[in-house]
């Protein structure tokens, strides 16, 4: 396939990159779990098969080969020639289709693929784009002109279902410096609304809400952080780690957003509002097990109905 | 074990250690030390460690929770089961990398004025010290190095420069570091490295537990 324009961060992405951290290199990886999740099922492609992470505007896509694709995540009313399309769901497109998004309805972050899959280049056993690597010959994102080869496999026929999961309501497990915030501070993380500020990207999401205190400050040393970590800025402002988070950091650590609601959050843009309740870890590993068995559920279906088919 | 470390929940599949002991090559010993023992456990659910100052943090993948409920009751079991000897003498790196320097950064006076040293007494103090490389972080390569003089401690910029070029030799606190690459960053530089710290093939020049010395040029 060919891409005639390229939109804004369309970056190439799967699961991330583990066992480099120890040298510096972050995980990365999609941004929205659950939605990569469901594509790479939907088009019964290995679960962790790279595609394209697409934010607004997104690119324009002229395929060059016949191929299956889908896209899940974000609405960004995608028309292939014209046709609108929906989520969720495999298309069939020939040589000479144009794939284009024509304006933003719902979410933040559309993930694109093909059956087969996209066949980019290989970084320590990962496709994902690393913002924080300045070399050239591994750039991941997507580029004017650039030719995406598909590695097409031609197999499997359109299944579609729905799969909807954006909220406000932002799930976190307390870790041992929120027992240090004062009365107050807690009161506010638990009870009051926050912002999703522009200054928030794949590396983190800074909010806006009433300034929080601790108790005592005691300086921080630097220690492991990851997607999902929550940390209190000397600002009083939290900020919430994401895809891109560095390997380690200083500041507090109040907790951690639980895995599907870092999922929820990065379909969240800037200007949205969201509330955090608590939940405990043990809870929050129930509905980590809970979404792998649904994610096990939509496989069967999937694979039930290409027997039909 | 029990009461040498505390367990704290990073995320569903990540758990950081933390040594109830002040930072300091000690500590760090003892860190790289407990990151051996466990990773010749061989556990299959476990993805990767990474060590820092006086903790280490631990990734694991879902099969953990095939055979297992909660991270942090494997971990207090774990702990109060098994003895570590932290204090093994022959877990100790000798080999000293040299690191060549240009002591030319823009900070240079910042640091001198601030400690009051002279110029040649501030990089006098920073290039005979040997330092341990404690932790690669904040950017793919960068060396947090512990063992600098407390004479030279000096505190971060109060607002990072949007700006630091490559090679950068910084100070940050009560320790020193390299910029592998241009990058944003918040430390005093006071020297360059023409050494490469990072590339796509070898990845980090130096490993956690290094010896590394500043070589003036």
């Amino acid at each position: 396939m060919k891409i005639l324009k390229k939109g804004i961060l369309s970056t190439f992405q799967d699961k991330g990159r583990f066992g480099y951290q120890s040298v510096g290199i972050n995980i990365g990886g999609v941004m929205d779990n659950l939605s990569f999740r469901l594509l790479n099922m939907i088009l019964g492609n290995h679960s962790n098969e790279a595609a394209l992470e697409i934010h607004f505007p997104g690119p324009h896509i002229e395929f060059e080969e016949f191929c299956f694709f889908a896209i899940t995540g974000a609405e960004f009313n995608a028309t292939l020639n014209q046709k609108l399309l929906t989520k969720n769901k495999i298309y069939k497109a020939k040589p000479g289709d144009h794939l284009v998004f024509k304006h933003k309805s719902n979410g933040e972050r559309l993930y694109f693929g093909v059956k087969g899959g996209l066949e980019v280049p290989d970084w320590l056993n990962s496709k994902s784009s690393n913002s924080q690597l300045n070399f050239p010959e591994f750039c991941q994102n997507l580029a004017l002109n650039n030719k995406v080869e598909l590695a097409i496999d031609r197999t499997q026929y359109g299944v579609s279902f729905n799969y909807n999961f954006t909220s406000k309501i932002i799930r976190f497990v307390p870790s041992f410096e929120f027992e240090k915030l004062d009365i107050a501070s807690k009161k506010n993380l638990l009870n009051s609304d926050f912002l999703i500020t522009k200054d928030s990207n794949r590396m983190g999401y800074r909010l806006s809400g009433e300034p929080m205190v601790l108790l005592e400050n005691k300086e921080m040393v630097s220690a492991s952080v990851t997607k999902g970590t929550i940390q209190l800025l000397p600002d009083g402002q939290l900020i919430v780690l994401m895809a891109d988070a560095q390997v380690s950091g200083g500041y507090p650590k109040l907790g951690f957003v639980i895995e599907n609601d870092v999922s929820k959050l990065s379909q969240l843009g800037f200007q949205s509002k969201i509330e955090f309740e608590m939940v405990s870890y043990e809870h929050a590993v129930k509905i980590m097990l809970q979404t792998e068995k649904s994610f096990d559920l939509i496989k069967k279906s999937l694979k039930l109905r290409e027997k039909e088919n | 074990m029990k009461g040498l470390f505390t367990l704290s929940i990073l995320s569903e599949k990540a758990i950081c250690v933390f040594l109830n002991k002040e930072i300091g090559l000690e500590a760090h010993r003892e860190v790289l030390k407990l990151k051996e023992t466990i990773e010749s456990q061989k556990w299959p659910w476990l993805l990767e460690t990474v060590p820092a100052y006086n903790s280490l943090g631990l990734f694991v993948d879902i099969s953990f929770y095939a055979s297992n409920t909660s991270l942090l009751i494997f971990f207090e079991n774990w702990f109060s089961e098994n003895i570590i000897d932290v204090n093994d003498a022959s877990f100790q790196k000798t080999l000293i990398k040299s690191i060549p320097i240009k002591y030319d950064g823009v900070d240079l006076s910042f640091v001198s004025n601030y400690c009051k040293l002279p110029v040649n007494e501030v990089i006098a103090i920073h290039s005979q010290a040997v330092y341990t490389v404690a932790m690669i972080g904040f950017l793919p390569g960068f060396p947090y190095l512990l063992g600098m003089d407390e004479r030279i401690f000096v505190p971060r910029k109060s607002t990072p420069r949007l700006k630091v070029t490559k090679g950068s030799v910084g100070i940050g606190g009560f320790q020193t570091g390299i910029y592998p690459s241009e990058s944003p960053g918040g430390w005093q530089i006071i020297g360059t490295t023409a050494l490469e710290l990072f590339d796509l093939e070898n990845l980090s020049y130096l490993s956690i537990g290094d010896k590394v010395k500043f070589k003036p040029i």
